[in-house]
C-alpha cells in the first residue's frame, strides 16, 4: 500500500514535474536492455537468438521468461506459492489510481505499465530479500513520475526502432529503439568472429542488418546494448583490441578481471568517501 | 523455409480460410483439442489424436511445419456443442484466468464444446497471470456458482519434479514461439453436465 501514497502524492507533482519523455524512453529502454541481455545469458547457447526482434509478443514473453527463470539469477530455488489475491489487490488499486491520474488508462492501454508492476510483485514475492528485482528501478520510476508506459503498434518500421511505442498519457507516443534485435545482432557478430571486434566494426553490422548508412548513436550503442551485454558476462573487451564473445574459459577470466577491477574501484571510491565523512565526522565531535 | 513447405502451407492456409468453420473438426473420431497451441504440437503428441488450434493466423506461415488444424479463438471453437472429451491448453497468454471475466468467457464455451465427464487440463507456470494454479479453484467456484446445469471440480498439481516423467523431451515455449517456458503446475478441470 506504501507505494499507492507514493503515486497518490504524484497528481500534483505531475501538472509541474520536469521529467520529460525522452527521460521516461531512456528508463525504459534502460530496463528492456537489462531484461534482454539478461534473458539472452539464459537462453545461451541453447537458442537462437538471432531473429529475436522488439514485437509486442517477444516483449511479453521476455518478461515471463526472467520471471520463470528467476531460480537461476538468484541462485536459489524459491518455495514460495504465489499469492494472487495479494498480486491482484495492489495492481487494481495501482489501476484505480491510475485512472484517477489519466481517465483514459484503460486496462487494455495501461496494460504493459500494469505488468511491470505486477512482475515487480511476482518476484518480490518469489524473493522477498532480492536486491536485485529487475522491475523494482522502472517500478519506482513510474511511481515517482506517474509516467504510464503503453506498448502498441505503430507503423510503419524505420531503422533501429521498433514496432512499439512508449507514451505518457494522454496522447505522447514514442518510438522505441529495438535494442532487442540490436543486442542480438551485436552477439551474433562476435560469436561469428575469432578475433576482438572494434565499435565500428558492429555499429557497420548493425547498420548493414538495418539497411540503412546511418551508424546507431555511439553513447546509446554503449549504454543500450555494450554495457547490459557485459554486465552479463557475454561478451567482454580487451583494451585497444575490441569486444569479443566469451566462448571459452580464457575468455571468461578476462571478463572477469575485468569486472573484478570494475567492483574494486568502486569499492575503493567508497572507502574513500567513507573515511572523508569519518573525517568530517572527526570535526564535528562525532566518532563514526 | 523449403519452396515445398512455403507451397504446402499456402494451400493449408487457404484451406483453412475458405473453410466453413465448422468443418475444421470432420473427423468425429478426434474427440480432442488444443487451444493456442502455437508452434508445438502438444496434444498430437502425448492426447493424440487431436485438433491443434490458435487464434494467430500468422503461425501458419512462421512455424514450420505447421501442425494447426483450425485457426479459432479459445472462446468461439467452431464446432457444435458436446463435440470433444479434452480440451488442453498449454501456457495460455492472452487468454485464460486472468480476470473473473476471461475465466467466464473461456469457461462458457468450453462448457459448451466438451461433454459430460470432459476434462479441461491446463498446464503452466505458476507466475502466469493467465493461469494462477494457487487461485485457479476458487475461480473455477465463482464461475459454477453462476451456473445452474454444470459442475466442476479441479485438480492442481505442483509437477516440479514430475515434468519429464508426465511429459518426456518436450519443450513448451512462451508467447512468441521462440523463448522456452517453464511449466511448474497442471491442473485437471472435470466437467459434469447435470441437465443434458
Amino acid at each position: 500500500m506504501e507505494d499507492r501514497n507514493i503515486l497518490s502524492e504524484n497528481m500534483q507533482y505531475l501538472a509541474t514535474h520536469s521529467a520529460t519523455s525522452e527521460e521516461a524512453k531512456t528508463q525504459f529502454l534502460l530496463f528492456i536492455s537489462e531484461l534482454v541481455s539478461q534473458c539472452f545469458l539464459l537462453l545461451l547457447p541453447k537458442n537462437s537468438i538471432d531473429h529475436y526482434q522488439l514485437d509486442e509478443d517477444t516483449y511479453w514473453a521476455l518478461n515471463q521468461f526472467l520471471i520463470e527463470q528467476a531460480d537461476s539469477l538468484e541462485d536459489a530455488k524459491s518455495t514460495t506459492e504465489i499469492d494472487w489475491d495479494r498480486i491482484e489487490e495492489s495492481t487494481h488499486q495501482f489501476h484505480k489510481r491510475a485512472v484517477e491520474l489519466f481517465p483514459n488508462c484503460t486496462e487494455k492501454s495501461c496494460h504493459a505499465t500494469i505488468d511491470l508492476y505486477e512482475k515487480y510483485l511476482l518476484y518480490k514475492q518469489l524473493y522477498p530479500d532480492s536486491r536485485t528485482n529487475l522491475w523494482e528501478q522502472i517500478k519506482n520510476y513510474i511511481l515517482r513520475t506517474g509516467f504510464i508506459f503503453n506498448l502498441e503498434i505503430v507503423q510503419p518500421q524505420t531503422p533501429y526502432q521498433a514496432t512499439l511505442g512508449l507514451s505518457k498519457l494522454p496522447n505522447e507516443l514514442l518510438m522505441l529503439d529495438d535494442v532487442i534485435a540490436m543486442q542480438a545482432y551485436t552477439l551474433q557478430i562476435l560469436q561469428n568472429s575469432d578475433s576482438p571486434l572494434p565499435k565500428a566494426k558492429i555499429l557497420s553490422f548493425l547498420a548493414q542488418k538495418n539497411n540503412t548508412d546511418k551508424l546507431y548513436d555511439i553513447n546509446k550503442f554503449k549504454k543500450y546494448i555494450i554495457k547490459p551485454l557485459q554486465q552479463v558476462g557475454l561478451i567482454a573487451t580487451e583494451n585497444f583490441k575490441g569486444y569479443f564473445f566469451v566462448r571459452n574459459a580464457n575468455d571468461l577470466k578476462i571478463a572477469h578481471q575485468k569486472q573484478e577491477e570494475e567492483l574494486n574501484l568502486q569499492i575503493e571510491k567508497a572507502q574513500k568517501k567513507l573515511r572523508l565523512l569519518k573525517l568530517r565526522g572527526k570535526a564535528m565531535g562525532v566518532a563514526l | 523455409m523449403s519452396a515445398l513447405s512455403s507451397l504446402s502451407n499456402k494451400i493449408l492456409k487457404s484451406n483453412i480460410e475458405a473453410m466453413p468453420a465448422t468443418s475444421c473438426f470432420e473427423d468425429t473420431d478426434i474427440k480432442h483439442i488444443e487451444l493456442g497451441a502455437g508452434c508445438g504440437n502438444f496434444g498430437k503428441q502425448f492426447f493424440p489424436p487431436c485438433y491443434l488450434t490458435d487464434a494467430n493466423k500468422a503461425l501458419l506461415e512462421q512455424c514450420q511445419p505447421c501442425s494447426l488444424d483450425c485457426i479459432c479463438e479459445a472462446q468461439n471453437i467452431p464446432c457444435e456443442k458436446n463435440r470433444f472429451s479434452k480440451v488442453l491448453i498449454c501456457n495460455p497468454f492472452g487468454y485464460g484466468f486472468y480476470t473473473a471475466e476471461q475465466t467466464k468467457q473461456l469457461l462458457d464455451e468450453l462448457v459448451r464444446v466438451l461433454e459430460s465427464e470432459g476434462k479441461i487440463i491446463v498446464l503452466g507456470n505458476q507466475t502466469n497471470k493467465y493461469f494462477k494454479p494457487s487461485k485457479l479453484e476458487k475461480q473455477i467456484k465463482s464461475y459454477e456458482s453462476q451456473t445452474q446445469d454444470t459442475e466442476l471440480s479441479v485438480e492442481v498439481e505442483d509437477l516440479n519434479d514430475k515434468i519429464e516423467q508426465l511429459y518426456p523431451n518436450y519443450s513448451f515455449f512462451q508467447c512468441d514461439g521462440k523463448t522456452p517456458a517453464k511449466v511448474t503446475h497442471q491442473a485437471i478441470i472435470t466437467l459434469r453436465k447435470t441437465s443434458l
